[in-house]
């Protein structure tokens, strides 16, 4: 773990510090007997923000909401919520609501007494609270379902009811423990878009997590993505996307090809890299690579061309190995000599056909590859 | 849309005339185990004794003599009385018990849980025994005190009398308060507490408005369980009871005994059978109105 952090922690993207910091933690750890569930991490959430903790199962987001909620104390660290310490501030008293995973509707109280179970801790009568339920209810949509019990709920609306619930009292921020994730695929983009309203809407926080890059993508103002209890990278969607801070980020979102190669000269802005019996050209990065170093080469398919009509910064002969229809476009697969390259191409106009042993070129620019040390390779996410 | 719900509405008949099926085997032994011996009491209690014979008559008469005579339902009156008592002190002490080793307990909560039920594996006269030793003239309470020098006789206000069948039969009950409590306890999810405390409430308001409430049909469950042990129970009574701890149950038991009134005794005990199958059936509709949320 150590090792790693080496990487790391030097290449945490500062936080544009534009706006009011509303939620902040500082060198939070949390340890569950001897096992390092969150190791260490910084977040720096800003008000009004849609902020997303992106990872695979296990990585640690839970936990780290948890803390955030006040369900399980840091075994390091601070955590303040609007400029105040919370640290050691019971949930109860802490002005921020959660949605939980499985929605934890209380199953002894109807729609409405569930909506009205926060505005009852605050000793608010049931007729002063009247009006901002129905408020609630309206907002998701389930005016109808008042008298409803949770068992008599489907899955959405069940979450809705969860989101109403956690809304109601107006709490500094939301945080969001894969809500969506229960829901089938359609039901899913809809709620997508309804959270996303409600969150411009009322202006508050959202610490949303999730484990669904594209959700996380379309979303989110800003991201963090998390490996096994660390942060290798926040940033916006884009930046995640086009310049992943580590060969784990790269291929957790999206498509990824990784090729080995390595550094034969240094230029001034640019290193060449030796990938089979190839030369190209790739940019330098915050990673001090000299020459010499192993690297790995990654490119998104969608930016690597087949058989390109224009002149392009690196180019390389391969040979076809696959072609796959995939509606909308097609997957094509060429070998070079010292890996696999797949490029991602629009369904009309593919001119090409599997005719193996004959050489094409493929090829991409410059600024669309990125390259990391060799030792990184370790934490790329291999899902075949 | 027609066509779907028609055929919802044969598969629930199908699934209905399935769960039928399943149910005769359960249906006969229901039966046979607790219908019969109920309606042959019923039917002796429509008889009539004579001399040292039971005469083949129908008659109501022991019915009217149950109303006629008020050391009969004044005894019911007053064992209800205890029975209450007796269920309110168990869960008094059941439910913390419940409470503690179901939702704080960790690494020995099964140890706790045997502990507290293992009296059930004592054989029950042993354990009636027991609380005479405790609480008789030679008893561990009076030699503990004699001991102390606090009194110098031995005191004998601690048997033979309504408070030491209350006190016994609470802690028969003990275990079949703490069963049912401890299982609706530990189904409590987890994430329930968390979102109420999340939510604003502090430890006590999770308690009260979440955690109790949740709890409620183990406690109905429980209530009635030691409720219905303590009021027809005969053997408490006569062995630490004396004049004044005398039970219901005991004039039952006295009828089929020494009176050889069986008819009359059968009269008694449907009464009895009557208004604890009314209090169950209160019960279980309180109960399961709580109770939806169980699954
Ligand atoms: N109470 C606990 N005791 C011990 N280990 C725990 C506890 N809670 C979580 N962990 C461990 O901490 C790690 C992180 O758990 P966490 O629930 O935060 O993951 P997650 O990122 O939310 O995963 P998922 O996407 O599957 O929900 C896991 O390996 C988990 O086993
Ligand atoms: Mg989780």
């Amino acid at each position: 773990m150590d090792e790693n952090k080496l990487y790391i922690n030097n290449n945490i993207p500062e936080a544009r510090v534009t706006e009011e910091t509303q939620i902040k933690l500082m060198a939070v750890s949390k340890v569950f007997q001897d096992f390092i569930a969150v190791d260490n991490i910084n977040l720096d959430i800003k008000k009004g923000e849609f902020f997303s903790l992106l990872g695979p199962s296990g990585c640690g987001k839970t936990t780290t909401l948890r803390m955030i909620a006040g369900l399980e104390n840091p075994s390091a660290g601070r955590i303040m919520l609007g400029g105040k310490d919370v640290t050691t501030i019971p949930a109860y008293r802490r002005d921020v609501n959660t949605v939980f995973q499985d929605y934890a509707i209380f199953p002894h109280m109807h729609v409405w007494d569930n909506i009205y179970f926060p505005l009852k801790m605050r000793k608010i009568s049931r007729r002063e609270a009247a009006p901002r339920i129905e408020r609630m209810l309206k907002l998701v949509n389930m005016s109808d379902y008042a008298k409803r019990f949770s068992h008599q709920l489907s899955g959405g609306q069940r979450q809705r009811i969860a989101l109403a619930r956690a809304l109601v009292n107006e709490p500094e921020a939301l945080l969001l423990d894969e809500p969506l994730g229960a829901l089938d695929f359609k039901l899913r983009i809809a709620m997508q878009t309804v959270l996303k309203d409600i969150q411009k809407d009322l202006g508050i926080t959202f610490i949303y997590v999730t484990h669904d890059q594209t959700e996380a993508i379309t979303m989110s103002d800003r991201i963090a993505v998390m490996r096994q209890g660390v942060v290798d990278q926040i940033g916006s969607p884009d930046d995640i996307y086009n310049k992943p801070a580590t060969p784990f980020v790269a291929s957790f979102i999206g498509e990824m090809n990784f090729i080995d190669g390595t550094v034969i000269k240094e230029l001034a802005d640019e290193l060449i890299v030796k990938i089979g019996g190839f030369e190209v050209t790739c940019k330098k990065n915050e990673y001090n690579i000299k020459t010499g170093d192993d690297v790995l080469l990654s490119i998104r398919p969608e930016k690597v061309y087949v058989k390109p009509s224009d002149i392009l910064d690196n180019e390389v002969k391969a040979t076809l190995s696959r072609i796959v229809f995939r509606g909308d476009n097609y997957q094509v697969t060429t070998n070079i000599d010292s890996g696999e390259l797949t490029s991602v191409i629009a369904s009309k106009s593919l001119d090409i056909s599997l005719n193996s042993n004959e050489l094409i070129t493929i090829g991409w620019n410059v600024e669309d590859a990125r390259i990391f040390p060799i030792e990184l390779k370790k934490y790329i996410i291999n899902y075949k | 849309m027609a066509l779907t719900k028609n055929l919802a509405k044969q598969k629930l008949k199908e699934k209905k005339q399935k769960s039928f099926i399943a149910g005769i085997p359960i249906t006969v032994w229901l039966f046979i185990i607790v219908l019969v011996p109920v309606f042959l009491m019923f039917v002796m209690s429509f008889r009539q004794k004579s001399g040292y014979e039971i005469l083949n008559v129908f008659t109501i008469s022991n019915y009217l003599e149950f109303f006629r005579n008020d050391t009969f339902w004044r005894l019911l009156l007053k064992s209800f009385r205890m029975a209450f008592m007796v269920s309110i002190s168990a869960i008094i002490t059941g439910y913390p018990l419940a409470y503690f080793v179901s939702r704080r307990l960790r690494r020995f909560r099964n140890l706790f849980y045997m502990l507290i039920i293992t009296p059930l594996w004592v054989s029950y006269l042993v354990r009636i025994i027991a609380w005479r030793t405790i609480l008789g003239n030679r008893g561990l309470i009076n030699t503990a005190l004699l001991n102390l020098g606090i009194i110098k006789e031995p005191l004998s206000i601690f048997l033979y009398n309504q408070a030491s069948v209350v006190l016994t039969l609470t802690y028969i009950a003990i275990p079949f308060v703490f069963i049912p409590l401890y299982t609706a306890l530990e189904k409590i999810p987890n994430n329930l507490i968390d979102a109420a405390r999340d939510l604003g409430a502090s430890e006590a308001r999770t308690f009260i408005n979440v955690i109790f409430p949740l709890s409620l049909p183990g406690l109905v469950t429980g209530f009635m369980l030691s409720f219905i042990i303590a009021l027809g129970d005969y053997i408490i009574p006569a062995q630490l009871g004396g004049n004044a701890g005398i039970m219901y149950g005991n004039v039952v038991w006295a009828q089929f005994g020494g009176a050889f009134n069986w008819p009359f005794g059968a009269a008694l005990g449907f009464i009895l059978f009557f208004i604890a199958a009314v209090v169950l059936v209160i019960a279980q509709i309180f109960g399961s109105k709580e109770g939806i949320f169980a699954e």
